[in-house]
C-alpha cells in the first residue's frame, strides 16, 4: 500500500522536477567565472556585451551561438561562429544537451549541469 | 554550400529507454542528412519519431523528403507508423529502392502497418508517399551525389555515401566485417578492399561498432562487427572522423564511452589521426564544401 495519495504523490513529483535548474557552470583561463541558470526559451551567448552568456576569450566570436529551450530541453546552437563548438573533440553545428556536457567555445568552458 | 548531419537515434536491435542511455540515446538508427531544400533521411528506426515532430516545428512549408532504408530489419523501419509529417497531404517523400523497379523497401514499411501489426493502415497515411529509386534522378538527390554498397549482413543491407564537392559523409550501419588478422594494436586488420574504396578519405565515416573483439567472436554470423575491426577500416581508408554507430542494447553511455576510450588508444597504437567518437542523439553535424557549388542534376 501506499503511503502517499495519488494526488500527493503528484505534488511531490511535481515539486522535485521544479526545483532541478538547467546551470551552465563558466570557466575561463583555469579559474571559474560562474554560474548561469538557463530560463526562458533562448539565451545568447558570445563576446557582445549584450549577450545573456558574456564570453572572456578573443577566440570567442561577438554572437557565438544561442541556448534554444525546444521541446523539453536545451539545444545549442552554433550563430556562424568562427571557431565554433566544440563538444570533445568534435565541432558541432548544434547539440541537445545532456548532463555533465563539456562545451567548449573559443577558449571559454562551459559545462552543462542539473542543479537540484 | 553546407551539408548538415544529424543524428536522431543511434542504438541497434531494439529502443533502450532509459536514465543510463540518456547521453547516446536510446532511439534505434535514424540519420538526417540535408543540404539546403534536400532532405535526406537514413532509417527509420525510432529515432524518426522526434524527427518528424522537429521538422514540423522547423517551418509551415510542406515537407519533401528522400528516405533511404539499409535494409529492413525491424530496428530500422519500427519508427516510420510514427512520422507525424507522413499523415499530413501536404508532404511528399519518395522511399528509394536499390534500383528501377525495386519497391522491396516501400511493400516492408507499408507491410509494417497490415492490421495484425498495427492499428493505422498505410494507406491511412495522407501524405504522397511513392517508391522510387536514385537511378530515376541520375545517383543525385538535390546537390548531393548519392552511392550504394551492398553490405554484408544476414538478408543483406545497403551502404550509403553522400558527396557534396569536396565532402563526403559514408552511413554504413549495420555491417559485418571480417575478422582478417592480427588483433594487437600494432597491425591494422585488413578488410574488403570494395569496402575500403566505399568509405575512402570520408569527413565523416558512421559504421557499425556494436561489439567487442570478444563479443564479436561470441556473435559471428550476426551481421555486426568488432569496433576495433571498424576502426582498422576507417583508418587503412584515411577516414578523418568515425562515429561509431548501432550502439548494443546492453551498453549504458558509461560502457559506450569505455569502447571509445578502447578504440582510441588502437588508433593511437596504429600512429593515425583519426577522430572516434560514439554517435549520440541531437548531435548535428555542419561541413562545409570548400571547392564551390557541386554539379546539380535531378531533383525531387
Amino acid at each position: 500500500m501506499s503511503l502517499l495519495s495519488r494526488e500527493s504523490e503528484a505534488w511531490w513529483r511535481r515539486a522535485a522536477k521544479s526545483r532541478v535548474e538547467p546551470t551552465l557552470v563558466h570557466l575561463y583561463d583555469g579559474a571559474l567565472i560562474g554560474q548561469y541558470t538557463l530560463r526562458g526559451l533562448e539565451v545568447t551567448v558570445g563576446r557582445e556585451a549584450t549577450s545573456g552568456l558574456v564570453l572572456l576569450s578573443s577566440r570567442a566570436s561577438r554572437h557565438h551561438a544561442r541556448f534554444s529551450y525546444r521541446r523539453g530541453a536545451w539545444v545549442i546552437v552554433d550563430a556562424d561562429s568562427r571557431h565554433g563548438i566544440w563538444l570533445g573533440p568534435v565541432r558541432v553545428h548544434s547539440v541537445s544537451l545532456r548532463e555533465g556536457d563539456f562545451l567548449q567555445l573559443g577558449d571559454d568552458i562551459l559545462t552543462y549541469t542539473l542543479l537540484r | 554550400m553546407d551539408l548538415f548531419v544529424k543524428f536522431w537515434g543511434t542504438r541497434g536491435s531494439i529502443p533502450t529507454p532509459g536514465e543510463h542511455t540518456s547521453r547516446y540515446g536510446g532511439n534505434t538508427a535514424c540519420v538526417e542528412i540535408r543540404q539546403g531544400e534536400t532532405l535526406i533521411i537514413c532509417d527509420a528506426g525510432s529515432g524518426i519519431r522526434e524527427l518528424g515532430d522537429d521538422l514540423a516545428s522547423r517551418s509551415a512549408q510542406p515537407i519533401t523528403g528522400h528516405l533511404l532504408l539499409s535494409h529492413c530489419h525491424w530496428d530500422h523501419i519500427q519508427g516510420f507508423p510514427f512520422f507525424s509529417p507522413a499523415y499530413q497531404s501536404e508532404n511528399r517523400f519518395l522511399i528509394h529502392g536499390r534500383g528501377p523497379g525495386d519497391d522491396r523497401f516501400y511493400r516492408f514499411l507499408s507491410g509494417q502497418m497490415a492490421s495484425d501489426y498495427f492499428p493505422i493502415s498505410f494507406k491511412a497515411l495522407r501524405a504522397d508517399i511513392r517508391s522510387s529509386d536514385l537511378a530515376a534522378t541520375q545517383g543525385y538527390l538535390g546537390k548531393v551525389r548519392v552511392d550504394h554498397l551492398t553490405l554484408e549482413h544476414p538478408g543483406g543491407c545497403l551502404g550509403y555515401s553522400f558527396r557534396l564537392g569536396s565532402i563526403k559523409v559514408v552511413y554504413m550501419t549495420d555491417v559485418e566485417l571480417p575478422f582478417l588478422g592480427p588483433s594487437g594494436c600494432a597491425d591494422i586488420r585488413r578488410a574488403p578492399s570494395d569496402l575500403v574504396e566505399f568509405v575512402n578519405g570520408a569527413d565523416l565515416l558512421i559504421a557499425d561498432g556494436q561489439y567487442n573483439d570478444q563479443e564479436y567472436l561470441e556473435r559471428r554470423g550476426w551481421g555486426h562487427s568488432s569496433c576495433f575491426s571498424t576502426v582498422d577500416l576507417a583508418v587503412a581508408a584515411g577516414v578523418k572522423h568515425l562515429s561509431l554507430f548501432h550502439h548494443d542494447p546492453t551498453r549504458s553511455d558509461y560502457d559506450v564511452d569505455d569502447l571509445i576510450d578502447a578504440c582510441r588508444l588502437r588508433v593511437s597504437g596504429h600512429g593515425s589521426s583519426l577522430i572516434v567518437t560514439g554517435a549520440r542523439e541531437g548531435v548535428e553535424l555542419r561541413y562545409t564544401d570548400s571547392e564551390g557549388p557541386g554539379s546539380a542534376v535531378g531533383s525531387l
